[in-house]
Order: C-alpha cells, then structure tokens, then sequence
C-alpha cells in the first residue's frame, strides 16, 4: 500500500523541482539534494493548492481524474517554461559549499553513532506510524477525518458530521485543507482509504525538516555543524513525536523554516543575483505558507513581512539593495502572498469560516489567567519536550547578545522572540489560556519554531566556538562579512 | 591521588548512612495488642480482632495517634482487609507547631476486596508533609466497614535515595493521549513507592531531572568563571574552560537523548508486543484503548451497508470521534434514535448490556429495542446486534 505514495509524489515533486529551478532562473543557490526536498515540500502544496482553487471554481472534483488533471497541467506547464528558458539559457546547475576537508575520525565516529541513533528512532517511529490505529484526537477530528470526508464526498465538504446526528461547519473546517487533500490524493490513488497510507506523508515532511535543518547550516557553515545541528533538531523529543503523528505542526514547521531561512539567507548574501534569488524563493515559501496551518496567517506571517521590511530598509540604507531590487523583492512577496492570501481569505469569508486557531479570535473576553506563567515554565525548562534546548538558546543568546542581535542573526532572533511574545497575550489575558494551562497548544507552538531556532542556536554555538577557542570559522564569507562585529 | 583522595572523602560521607539503612516503623492491628495511644472520634464502632481493628461506621469519623517516632517518614503503607465496598479514606497528619487539632488530609480510595490490599502513601511528595509530624491517623467515610491490618511508616537514607533516583531516571511514561501536546521527561523519585507509581498516577509524583541538570551547569559554570579569575585569564585557559563546559554540557544532551530515545523506543517496544506482533481479530489490546480497534475491524462489514447505526460505550470521547472515523460513511447516533428505525446497535464494553429471553436488549432492567439477534459476538461486553 505504501508504494503508492511513489506515484502520489511523483508530479507533486516535479512540478515543485521544475518551479524552484524556473526561480533560481542563472543563479543556483540551492543544493542538488536540497532542490529535490524541496521541491517535494512546495510541490505538494502548490499542486493542492491549485487543486482547491480549480475545485472551488467547479472544474475538477476531489476525484483521481480531477487531482491528476491538476497535477499534470502543472507539470506541462512548468516544464514547458522551463524547456522554454533551458533553450534561451545554460540550465540550471546547483549550488556548491566551500571545499573542505574530510571530517576528522572522531567527527566520523560520533556522526555515525549518532545518525545511527536517530535513525533507529525514526524506523520505529515509521512502524508506530503506519502499523498501529489512529489515536490522537485531531487524527480522527481533524486531519484523518477532513481527508476521509473529502475522499467519499469527492468535493471539498465542510460540514462535518460529529456523531450523534450533530453536524458543524465551525472549527476545524476553517483549516486549510492541504493535509486532509494530500490524504484525499493518495487515497484516490489507491482505490481506496488506508490509515497507512495516508499517515505515512507525515514522516515525510518530518524528514524533509531535517534535511533542509542540514541544507540551511550547511549554506553557512561546516558540514560537521550541519550535521550537529541536524542532530539537534532530531533529538528533541516532541517534535520527533510530531513527526511520527499525522498532525499537520511538523508540516507547517517545515514551510515555516523554509520561509524565515530562505529569507535570513538572502540578507546574508553579498552578491546581489543570489540575494534577489533567495528573496524569490523566501517569497513563494511565504506564499505557501498561508496554506498550511491558521496561524500562519495570523501569526507566522505578518511578522515575516515585518521583518522583512525592515531588513530591505537596511540592506537600502547600507546600499546594498537597489530601488529596482527593493520594487523586485516587494512585488514578489506581494505578488506571491496574494495571489495564495485572496483567494483562501475570500473563501473563508464566503463560508463564514473562522479566523483563528480553529476558535475565532474575535469575541474572545479580556481578563487575567492566573496559573498560566507556571504551566508555560514548566513545560518550557522542566518538561522533556526540549531536552536542555531552552537554557542553550538562552544562554547562547545572552552571551552573544551583540550578534544575535544584530544583523543578518537577528532576522531569525526577531521572528523567534515576536512570534512567541506574541502568543503571550492570548495566554495570560483570553480563554486561549487553557492552551496553556491543560498544556495543548502551548509546546505545539514551540514545536513550529523549533527548527528556526536550531539554525540560530547552531550558528550562535559556531560563532562562539571561532571566539572563545579561535577555531576555523564560518564556510560562509557572506554570513561574515554581513556581521558587524 | 586526587581520585584516591575523593574515594576516601566520599566513603568517610557515606558510610554512616549506609550502615543506618531504612528505617520502619509497623502499627500492627492483629493479634492482642492495639499499638499505641489511638484516639477515636465519631466512628459508630471500633473492635479488635485478630485479623486487624474492624471498623464499621454510620458516620465520618478517625482515629489518630501521636506518632512517637525515632524517624523521620518518607512514604506511608496501610493495609485493609474485608472491605465490602469502595471506601474513600483519608490519612491525616498534624504538622508541628500548627494549631492544636488542625490536621492535613491526603484522601485515598479503598477497593472493596476481602483479600489483604496494601495502599502506599508517597507523603514525602507533598509540600504539606512534616517528616517530624507528631500527630496521625486515618478518616473514614460514612458507611465504611473495613479492617484495618497495620500501618507502615517509612525512611530511607541517602544513598538508597540515590540509588532510587537513578533507577527511576530510567523509568518510562507509555505513548498517551497526552504525549502529542507535552512529555514529561525523566523524573526523579527518591523511594521505591514513589518510584512504583511514577507515571501511575497523574501528574506525576516525581521532581523533574532538569533541576538537577541545571544545578550542575550552574556549578560547573560558576566553578569555571571562578577558576578563570583565580588562575588568570589566558588564551589556553579559556579555552580549556570552554572545552571543559561545553563537554559537560554534551554529556548531559547526550545521556537525556538516550533517555528519552529510550522512551520513545519503549513506545514502539510496548505497541509491538500487544498489538503490532499479534494476530489482527485476535483481541488484541492497543492502549489503554483496549480491543477497541479490532472490535470496530469486526463489525465494520455489518455497518458500512447502513447510513447510521446505535453506538453504545462506556465513554463518549475517545471512541464516539474515533468510530465516528472509522466507519465513515456511516455514522454512530444514540438510542434514542431507535424510533426513526436504525436496526444495527454496536456495543462497546457495556456489562451492563445484555440480551433477554426475547431476544431485545436490556439495559438495567429496561428494554432497549426490539427483539432481534446478535451479528457479531465480540465478548460478553462487546457485540453488535441487529432488530429483526
């Protein structure tokens, strides 16, 4: 049953390879590898986002022919442009890191013991996945359900039946219904609904994570600092649960790192042909984004576009951008965040789906939780959710506040410290505090920005090593030459 | 040297408490001789008997004593006898020094049984514990009747705390509901009662081991910052000290990576043995969900053909959403839909349903539905039947 998901993300993968080749256009930036994960990432999502488009409008149904029509105009269509550009232009190469010597025995050994170890989880976190029933509450309320409901209807239904003769159009169908589509694909594929099956892009997207985690440290710094870091990421307990667990957090994690890094990439970049061709890319990412989780739209986004702003305020003032590069990156992000934005804000709006996190945030009552700041410092430091991550970012943070702080670190610094400061008022001050308090939404919040906060721990942690014991410093020139001090 | 030098510092240390090892103190009940000066207050009737002091009340009452001990209590054990139903108690401490007659209350259930039943009070986990507490005793609910065997009053020294923290370091929460949302990570109990019930009862009784983690990064930090203005503040001290913590602080991500890998192994370890490795209609237990998945396996080929179905089950969430799921398109709706003619009932670990002589279900003495026959007979609890 699992083979299927070979067709299922075969055209899914190449419409998204064909896309990020046609936005790197004569400036490769990203890695061989790297370019096939990603594509698989954007590639899904776009497909299924064209899919709801082209379905809202009554052309296609949630049926096989329906996504596959959907998939193959894509496919068609991209590789047209890109065949079109390869004939104008030499294709596309890839990126290629700094030429660096072997890793010495010890860096070997530990990357061997260690990738081992994870590995080892990651196969029994596969078999839990695919072999045992669905379990947790939103799988069989939400994610499983939505796809289920999608995939016997064959329409994107968005009342859903609660049992006991009880229907509602409220909550979980304000989703985006990315997820539950990819599960409606694959079974729709298959002939028929399997809780494998379809739970089984889950592990995907959580690998997909880690692989780009590897391609983002490895654009900045050493190979055996991408590896650590990578390690990192895969030994923090609740997201590798997240990752074997058909949620959709580890799903918007990974676009959300895709999105913040890809940005913090183009503001450490030099040269200005692979700036503009990081901004694309951050661009479409940020785009996609919007079609994951509500959060993003409420919260993940605005703040990147803040960001943002700011930092091409800098780059224009330290005359590093051009007028024409800084019209070029806001028309992208523009252009590529509404053309995703408008047509899913219209739709909630004509379905009178909900903004928010599933409960609308409007109408929620002002007024002081009590218990609140307890729950959220237990489970930050004394959980096993994080490991020692917390007092590690902490304390990197405080000890390299001057760069952290600073450009082009502080692109991730500020989206880490905002997002979350910006959680904190529905906490302390709304009936959200329960999220809290009964510990369901608060870590999963967490779990969103941890990879963001892995590539800033790892690069804070290879700074401080160049410091403190005057070792090799950063493979990245550009992430450097950006730091002012 | 130096490590001959902390072998002998460490010994000198130790030794005395290991010589005094844990210390009890046992209240016994049976036999001739009630142990000590009881006080009873409002208990219908207290008589001694040879198997214990039998109590039997029509109204709340408890008995107390002074305590009287040579020792300090970390965990507290009471053992009943012939209880003849579910009895809520309460153990019952009088902190020193705190208004005469004022005493805290840790309540505990009692399970009607007649066989002797050992009930372990992890008292030490509770900020309101005095270890010097110089009143105790036990409530009781109105119409209790139990008898009561002996009361044991537990201390352990430090080592055998250690050891106990180290072997609950290694003890693991199952894969739960819960551990989408949070996990609660390697806790540290410093008895074995507390170390039984770690992750048997929620929250946990336990104190997070990150304390002590963080407790050593704060010294192993502090001890360096001061070496580094003691002995100077050169390049190759520097980065010693470096080395030095960041080596400290990888052995501490290491060792709770492998305790929490571990952890995450077991779940995959315990869903392997009782559920994955079996044969699928074989009963098999998933969870603390039960045969709940091979039931619904079972009975799915007799509702998909039907649009709705009665479901009938102990607990309205997990399984209402999960079977909701599971046999979607058809649905699960409630008893009362009996009239608009729905003939399949699917129930779920419900004892208290059964079938009468004429064929309808029966529910406390009351009928259900209309005469028909059973489809599936998954267990005397678990079965789906059909009106004719």
């Amino acid at each position: 049953m699992l083979l299927w998901l070979i067709p299922g993300f075969a055209l899914p993968t190449l419409s998204g390879w064909l896309l990020l080749s046609l936005l790197e256009g004569r400036t490769p930036v990203l890695y061989r590898n790297e370019r096939f994960v990603l594509g698989f990432l954007f590639g899904l999502t776009l497909t299924m986002f064209l899919s709801f488009l082209t379905h809202i409008i009554g052309l296609i149904g949630f049926t096989f022919a329906g996504f596959a029509a959907v998939q193959l105009a894509l496919v068609l269509s991209l590789g047209g442009l890109f065949l079109w550009k390869r004939d104008r232009s030499p294709l596309p190469s890839v990126a290629r890191s700094a030429k660096e010597g072997p890793l010495p025995d010890w860096a070997r050994v530990a990357a061997w013991v260690l990738g081992s170890w994870v590995t080892l989880k990651l196969l029994a976190g596969a078999i839990i996945l695919t072999a045992t029933p669905i379990y947790q509450d939103d799988v069989f309320s939400n994610w499983n359900m939505r796809g289920k409901l999608f995939f016997e209807t064959e329409r994107l239904t968005l009342t859903m039946p609660l049992g006991n003769d009880a229907f509602t159009n409220e909550g979980v169908s304000s989703y985006p219904p990315t997820v539950p589509m990819v599960k409606t694909w694959l079974a729709t594929l298959a002939g028929t609904w399997s809780d494998s099956l379809v739970n089984a892009p889950h592990l995907l997207w959580y690998l997909t994570l880690l692989a780009l985690v590897f391609f983002a440290l490895r654009r900045h710094t050493t190979k055996s600092d991408a590896l650590l870091g990578t390690y990192l990421l895969a030994s923090l307990p609740l997201p590798l649960i997240h990752g074997i667990t058909p949620y959709a957090d580890v799903f918007l994690a990974a676009h959300l790192f895709a999105a913040v890094s890809l940005l913090f990439t183009a503001f450490t970049r030099e040269e200005p042909r692979e700036r503009q061709t990081f901004f694309r890319l951050g661009a479409v990412a940020s785009a996609l984004l919007i079609f994951t989780k509500n959060e993003t739209l409420l919260l993940h986004l605005p703040i990147l576009l803040l960001i943002l702003g700011g930092g091409i305020v800098w780059l224009r003032r330290n005359g590093k951008l051009s007028n024409t590069d800084v019209i070029a990156t806001l028309l992208w992000y523009g252009g590529t965040t509404a053309l995703v934005a408008l047509p899913w804000i219209a739709f909630k709006i004509a379905h009178d789906l909900p903004f928010g996190n599933a409960k609308a945030i409007t109408g929620l009552s002002i007024a002081w939780q009590p218990d609140v700041a307890w729950a959220i410092w237990y489970n930050t430091f004394f959980e096993g959710n994080w490991n020692l991550f917390p007092p590690l970012l902490i304390g990197l943070l405080a000890l390299r506040f001057r760069r952290a702080f600073a450009p082009p670190f502080l692109v991730l610094t500020a989206f880490l410290l905002l997002v979350y400061a910006a959680q904190l008022p529905l906490y302390f001050l709304t009936g959200l505090s329960i999220e809290a308090t009964n510990q369901t939404g608060y870590a999963r919040g967490l779990v969103h920005l941890m990879p963001i906060a892995v590539l800033l721990v790892t690069l804070l942690l290879r700074d401080t090593l160049t410091q403190c014991l005057a070792m090799q410093p950063s493979s990245d020139t550009n992430l450097r030459s950006a730091s002012p001090n | 040297m130096f490590l001959l030098h902390a072998l002998f510092v460490g010994l000198a240390i130790l030794l005395p408490t290991t010589v005094a090892a844990k210390e009890t103190t046992i209240w016994s009940f049976e036999g001739e001789v009630i142990p000590g000066r009881w006080e009873v207050v409002r208990l219908t009737s207290t008589v001694r008997s040879p198997e214990g002091l039998r109590i039997e009340t029509a109204r709340e009452g408890h008995l107390t004593r002074p305590s009287e001990l040579a020792h300090g209590i970390d965990a507290v054990s009471v053992t009943f006898r012939d209880v003849s139903r579910p009895t809520e108690a309460i153990f019952l401490w009088h902190i020193q020094g705190t208004q005469e007659g004022h005493l805290v209350q840790l309540p505990f259930l009692i399970e009607p049984q007649r066989d002797p039943q050992t009930i372990h009070l992890n008292v030490g986990y509770y900020s309101q514990w005095d270890e010097g507490a110089d009143r105790i005793g036990l409530a009781f609910s109105s119409g209790a009747h139990v008898t009561l065997q002996r009361v044991e009053l537990s201390r352990w020294n430090i080592p055998e705390k250690i050891l106990e923290a180290w072997k609950s370091f290694w003890m693991f929460d199952e894969f739960r509901p819960y551990t989408i949302n949070f996990v609660w990570g390697p806790l540290l109990a410093t008895n074995p009662i507390a170390r039984q019930y770690l992750f048997a009862k929620l929250p946990p009784q336990g104190m997070s081991v990150n304390w002590v983690f963080y407790a050593v990064l704060t010294l192993t930090g502090g001890a360096l910052v001061l070496l580094w203005f003691l002995r100077g503040q050169g390049a190759v001290l520097r980065k010693r000290y470096v080395a030095v913590f960041l080596s400290v602080f990888a052995s501490l991500w290491l060792t709770y990576d492998l305790r929490m890998g571990l952890e995450f192994l077991g779940y995959f370890a315990n869903d392997y043995r009782t559920y994955i490795s079996q044969q699928p209609g074989s009963q098999r237990a998933f969870r603390e969900r039960g045969t709940f998945y091979d039931f619904v396996d079972a009975a799915l080929p007799h509702v998909t053909d039907r649009e709705r179905y009665i479901f009938m089950t102990t607990h309205r969430w997990p399984f209402l959403g999960a079977i909701r799921y599971l046999t979607y398109p058809a649905l699960p709706t409630d008893q009362t839909k009996v009239l608009e003619g729905i003939d399949t009932w699917v129930i779920f670990d419900r004892p208290d349903i059964a079938l009468n002589e004429k064929q309808q279900l029966v529910m406390d003495g009351v009928i259900l539905s209309p005469p028909g026959r059973k489809v599936l007979d998954f267990a005397p609890d678990s079965f789906l039947f059909r009106s004719d």
